[in-house]
């Protein structure tokens, strides 16, 4: 009951910057001012994966690194909710074109080529209102999978 | 301490700077700007489906199948980038942007991301492929008889019934039939061989 109520009312957000124009890394930036106090909800920036529930990601994968970007989904404890700010993140963006990963040489495209993500916001960039309704989203996702989740069970 | 900076605290302490966004009443502190791009809005009704903005997009975000007889239109807002081409193209105004921006949403309710219109096809009387769609057709006899003199009116009119309804290889093949195909001209003259 307590843990459920730790998910919900703090969740920890960690953000993976995967090689983009850093115009939606800027937009989550000022959602943290306070301006738009995504703080009142309860969200504090870690600087480790390891200590973080909610992982958002932006900009498009380029393919080297890949490596670097599956070890540190890797390093976020269940249970844990990825999220895809952008619409590089989630789908290419402006890169999309044609085909991203058949026609571009450096880069890979959507996140979810690489990792499974929960939430899409899309936008370019999305506006930190917009950022903020989808880690409210991935909150409620986090709550559902918190109860269901086999780590929390003895 | 300044007076300045007496001031700047002072009006720090008396309103609060955040704009509250999910929990907050709306006319009182979110601030959304008229021009705004978000959501796409189609009004189906007026889209004659020719694909001009789907050519123009940038990313790739509109496109357009074909199947059967229906051309199936559709915007993918994972891809858009909201830079507003497609609707400075429209030459029916019928696609718009609107102040929609709250577009997140979780894997289950990925649908919402694909907005989807339909336009009905015609098909050749020759060939039978699909020529494009009806209200295209209707336009396009809109706007040639609009732009003759008013004594050619009744004749074109009843030249576009046929010829609206051929595919442009087939209109080629039905103009060397009747005799009106401008190759006559360079035969008479001399200056073109025909093989």
């Amino acid at each position: 009951m307590m843990r459920r109520r730790a998910f919900r009312y703090s969740p920890w957000i960690f953000h993976l910057h995967c090689g983009g124009c850093n115009g939606c890394d800027i937009e989550l930036l000022a959602t943290l001012t306070p301006r738009y106090d995504v703080e009142r909800l309860g969200i504090k920036l870690v600087s480790s994966p390891r200590h973080a529930d909610i992982l958002v990601v932006t900009g498009p994968m380029p393919k080297h690194i890949i490596p670097f970007a599956k070890r540190v989904y890797e390093q976020v404890p269940e249970p844990k909710v990825v999220v895809a700010v952008g619409s590089c993140a989630c789908s290419g963006g402006v890169f999309a074109g044609i085909d991203v990963s058949e026609k571009n040489y450096a880069l890979v495209g959507p996140i979810d080529k690489v990792f499974p993500v929960d939430v899409y916001v899309p936008g370019c960039p999305p506006k930190p209102e917009a950022i903020i309704q989808g880690i409210a989203k991935a909150i409620q996702v986090l709550s559902t999978k918190a109860v269901s989740s086999k780590s929390l069970r003895r | 301490m300044s007076r300045a900076l007496i001031r700047e605290l002072v009006r720090g302490l008396l309103k609060p700077v955040t704009i509250g966004y999910p929990s907050a009443i709306p006319k009182k502190y979110s601030q959304v700007a008229e021009g705004l791009r978000g959501k796409h809005k189609v009004r189906e009704d007026v889209c004659t489906g020719c694909g001009a903005c789907v050519r123009r997009c940038s990313t790739g975000a509109l496109k357009f199948t074909d199947h059967e007889l229906k051309r199936i239109l559709s915007v993918s807002l994972k891809e858009c980038i909201f830079c507003y081409r497609c609707v400075e193209v429209c030459p029916e105004d019928a696609l718009s942007l609107s102040t929609d921006f709250e577009l997140a949403r979780t894997r289950d309710e990925e649908r919402d991301l694909e907005i989807e219109w339909i336009n009905e096809l015609s098909k050749c009387l020759n060939c039978g492929k699909p020529i494009t769609t009806l209200k295209q057709l209707e336009r396009i006899r809109e706007r040639i008889i609009g732009n003759i003199a008013p004594q050619a009116k009744g004749v074109i009119a009843e030249d576009l019934k046929v010829f609206l309804n051929y595919c442009p290889a087939c209109r080629k093949e039905l103009a060397y039939k009747l005799g009106f195909h401008p190759a006559k001209y360079y035969l008479v003259l001399g200056t073109r061989n025909v093989t």
